[in-house]
């Protein structure tokens, strides 16, 4: 697998780095800015993109930005966001626009390897990749009347791994459970929830995050 | 206006005008005003009976014509009234006596016309009655003040005076009336001649003319000059005499100028007769223009002390230059303050700029031989010393209340700006600390997780050295997230970066209770935003165990952006009020809810 890792900072950059190669994966190029990231994109034909959030000019969120500009110019390359962000505004932002193939990891995970390697293989594959600390935070965010708690624990569970991004058979794995109780699962939880999208559909992960993060059962909310 | 500085007396020591015209203060004028008024009355009423003495014959206009006898009569008591007026009124500007030595100059040729009078009554009538010219080129030069502004003017003035002197005082040296081939008013009587010189005596005269002609002309047009130099009120109030001394100069020039042509006077002809009633209805013209600029005053003057004892009863702070707007009629007049600093400031405590940097005419306002204030007015003429004098006394009471709010509200201006650059600081050093902890301390805490990671790798996994590793990489951890929450409590770069909406969600995601949220998705700008943002945390950072509902809701309106909490409050509120005052904004905190109206400017 071929990535591109932009970052300004030296040190996260050979960091990030190291761990990919020691890993086994082909670090065809680096950047130290948004604009570099997407010259390098385009020119080195990664398979995937590992994006800081801050860099110049403004170390704000030119690292989203570059992002979906690579997405809009190259779809089949994934992109993953590290950021020091928890709030879920930058995660939904990027995934918005197609989470196929589209990660936000918090910086501070990567330096558990397995963790950056395990999500641009699942980027690859056409998941979509949200921090699971994202996730807790919007599953813990309190509510009216919450359909959430009429979940069961493991249906909880599930719950949680929809929402960073996992596939069924990825779940099923995680959980050491059939695929097929899987699927029962989360067209149980969809019910309870009431959302109506395809349970199997890639986009559901943004009608499950757009769902957690309203105001769900509450009158009157705007969003 | 004769100086550009004027100061406003202060009430103690009293105020004293200032020089009179031919002496000190104002009794000695009263006193030859008065000796004028009664010579005046004695002289139109002698005149009167001179002409009932006077056959119709050619030694006066007034004898051959009822018409004319009347303008002459009328003229010169209207002139003698109106200086009069201007004296008691107006002070001791030399105005009022020059209008009244114009009655004089203009019924002398009645008398040096008088048919068997006495002598010494004709001759000095002969003697004086040239002097008109060069009282109205004086009035032209100096009015409404006792100087010219020009040097030419004063030249002008000064000229005309001398020379219609020096020919005056001559000709009766030397004239012989029985032997002047022109003569007609009065051919026997001359009680000054030395030496009868009559080609001399000629010369004289037609020099006496040639100076009329040029300096007659001369004064109308310097007099229309002036008033054109002048603008709004000031225009306004001088045109009233500048003018009609401008037609009485021009009719003088051409009535010498008549002489000079037609040596031999005769007022039953035609033209001499026009002429002679043309200078008449000018001066009368201008007697009306004295009395009228007194009346005008007058009017000022009343309306200053009724204001005056409004002012002194209950001056209302901040009114006091809209009054004096109206009082002058002048709607750029403006009233200032100085601070101790030697700054200026208006009424509402808004810095100005120094009078002495404006093109309006100062008069300064002073306590104790301190200027305080200053009064910026149009060089009007109706702003005499004593109008000034009547608002001095009137607005002390006025200009000390406003004086000392005017300083009070500048140096409220000066804590709000304070406060708000306070606020500015804070935020801009708590947003550099949030940028230097993630791109400073975060970086090196990030590097330090890779390089405990690579050794992690390089030890056996059962080894204490790999333990050690590991409770390291959690510390690490741990103090990443602890630092990730200290910069978003410093500042919630969120909040800048996606706007209030998405700061405040984030803020109910932590909230211990559920939280309904109501707003838009407008941006507004970034204090306004973070001002907003930082009640909503107050009030969602408060101890209560169980609101029962609690609602967020975010308008604007009218360049106000409006947020307001129910269901819960922040316990302390005084670093918003202080935030939110800074701005012009409003914060109110009850038991369980908080508003907060935030200008967005």
């Amino acid at each position: 697998m071929r990535v591109v890792v932009a970052d300004d900072s030296l040190l996260v950059r050979q960091g990030v780095v190291h761990i990919l190669t020691d890993a086994g994966l082909e670090v065809v190029g680096e950047a130290q800015d948004a604009d570099q990231a997407a010259q390098v994109a385009s020119s080195r034909q990664p398979d995937a993109v590992v994006l800081d959030i801050r860099m110049p000019p403004t170390f704000t969120d030119e690292g989203i930005v570059a992002a979906q500009r690579i997405r809009s110019s190259r779809p089949d390359v994934c992109v993953l966001v590290l950021s020091e962000y928890v709030d879920p505004q930058y995660a939904m932002q990027l995934i918005s626009e197609r989470p196929e193939g589209v990660g936000y990891l918090l910086k501070e995970r990567v330096f558990d390897g397995a963790v950056l390697v395990d999500a641009l293989r699942r980027l690859e594959a056409g998941q979509t990749v949200v921090d699971p600390a994202i996730v807790s935070r919007l599953l813990a965010r309190p509510r009216r009347r919450d359909p959430v708690q009429t979940l069961s624990q493991r249906e909880r569970e599930v719950l949680q791994l929809v929402a960073e991004g996992l596939s069924n058979r990825s779940i099923s794995t995680r959980l050491s459970v059939t695929e097929r109780t899987v699927e029962a699962h989360i067209r149980q939880i969809f019910l309870k929830l009431g959302l109506d999208d395809d349970p199997s559909s890639h986009r559901r992960v943004l009608a499950v995050l757009a769902y957690l993060r309203s105001d769900a059962g509450a009158p009157g909310t705007s969003r | 206006m004769s100086e550009r500085r004027r100061r406003l007396p202060d009430g103690s020591p009293p105020w004293q005008p200032p020089l009179a015209f031919g002496g000190r203060g104002s009794r000695s004028a009263t006193w030859t005003s008065t000796v004028l008024t009664v010579f005046c009355v004695v002289v139109t009423l002698a005149s009167a009976a001179v002409l009932r003495q006077t056959p119709a014959a050619e030694t006066t206009y007034a004898a051959g014509s009822p018409w004319l006898a009347a303008v002459q009569l009328s003229a010169g008591l209207l002139l003698c009234g109106a200086g009069l007026l201007w004296v008691l009124l107006r002070g001791p500007a030399p105005v009022g006596l020059t209008l009244q030595l114009l009655a004089v100059t203009w019924l002398a040729p009645l008398w040096a016309g008088w048919w068997d009078g006495p002598a010494l009554v004709r001759s000095l009538a002969m003697l004086v009655a040239p002097f008109d010219v060069a009282l109205l080129v004086g009035l032209a030069a100096t009015y409404p003040g006792r100087r010219a502004r020009t040097t030419a003017a004063r030249a002008l003035a000064v000229g005309t005076y001398a020379a219609t002197a020096v020919l005056a005082s001559g000709l009766v040296l030397i004239r012989d009336p029985l032997l002047d081939l022109y003569c007609w008013s009065n051919c026997t009587d001359n009680v000054f001649l030395l030496t009868p010189l009559p080609g001399l005596a000629r010369a004289l005269q037609i020099a006496g003319l040639a100076v009329a002609v040029l300096a007659g002309s001369a004064g109308a047009v310097l007099a229309v000059r002036r008033l054109q130099r002048r603008t709004g009120p000031a225009r306004e109030a001088a045109r009233l005499v500048l003018l009609p001394v401008s037609l009485a100069s021009a009719a003088n020039a051409g009535y010498a100028l008549l002489l000079l042509l037609e040596p031999a006077e005769n007022p039953s002809r035609r033209a001499f007769a026009a002429v002679f009633l043309t200078r008449g209805l000018t001066l009368t013209l201008l007697a009306a223009g004295g009395i009228g600029t007194v009346a005008r005053e007058q009017r000022t003057r009343r309306r200053v002390r009724r204001l005056a004892q409004d002012l002194a009863a209950a001056p209302t702070p901040g009114t006091l230059q809209s009054v004096l707007r109206g009082l002058l009629a002048d709607d750029g007049a403006e009233v200032v303050y100085r601070l101790s600093g030697g700054d200026y400031v208006d009424a509402s405590g808004c810095p100005v700029p120094a009078p002495t940097t404006r093109s309006l005419a100062v008069t300064e306002i002073v306590r104790s031989g301190r200027p305080v204030a200053a009064l910026l007015h149009d060089r009007a003429a109706n702003m005499t010393d004593e109008v000034l004098q009547d608002i001095g006394s009137a607005a002390r009471l006025a200009v000390d209340n406003e004086r000392l709010r005017a300083e009070l509200l500048a140096e409220l201006h000066r804590l709000q700006r304070s406060r708000t650059r306070i606020v500015q600081v804070t935020d801009e050093t708590r947003r550099q600390l949030e940028r230097n902890l993630h791109d400073g301390a975060q970086q090196r805490l990030l590097a330090l997780a890779f390089e405990v990671r690579r050794a992690r790798t390089a030890v056996p996994d059962s080894s204490a050295a790999a333990e050690a590793l590991d409770a390291a990489a959690d510390e690490v951890r741990a103090a990443l997230a602890e630092l990730r929450e200290l910069a978003q409590g410093i500042y919630p770069a969120v909040l800048e970066q996606a706007g209030l909406n998405a700061a405040v969600w984030g803020l109910t995601d932590q909230a211990p209770w559920p939280v309904e949220v109501r707003a838009s998705a407008e941006r507004f700008p970034h204090a306004a935003e973070r001002a907003a943002y930082l009640v909503v945390a107050a009030a969602l950072d408060s101890t209560i165990e169980d609101p029962g509902g609690v609602t967020v809701v975010v308008t604007s309106e009218l360049g106000m952006l409006r947020v307001e909490v129910t269901g819960a409050a922040p316990k302390d509120a005084v670093a918003l009020y202080d935030r939110i005052e800074a701005m012009g904004g409003r914060v109110v905190v009850e038991e369980q809810s908080v508003r907060a109206d935030i200008p967005c400017e």
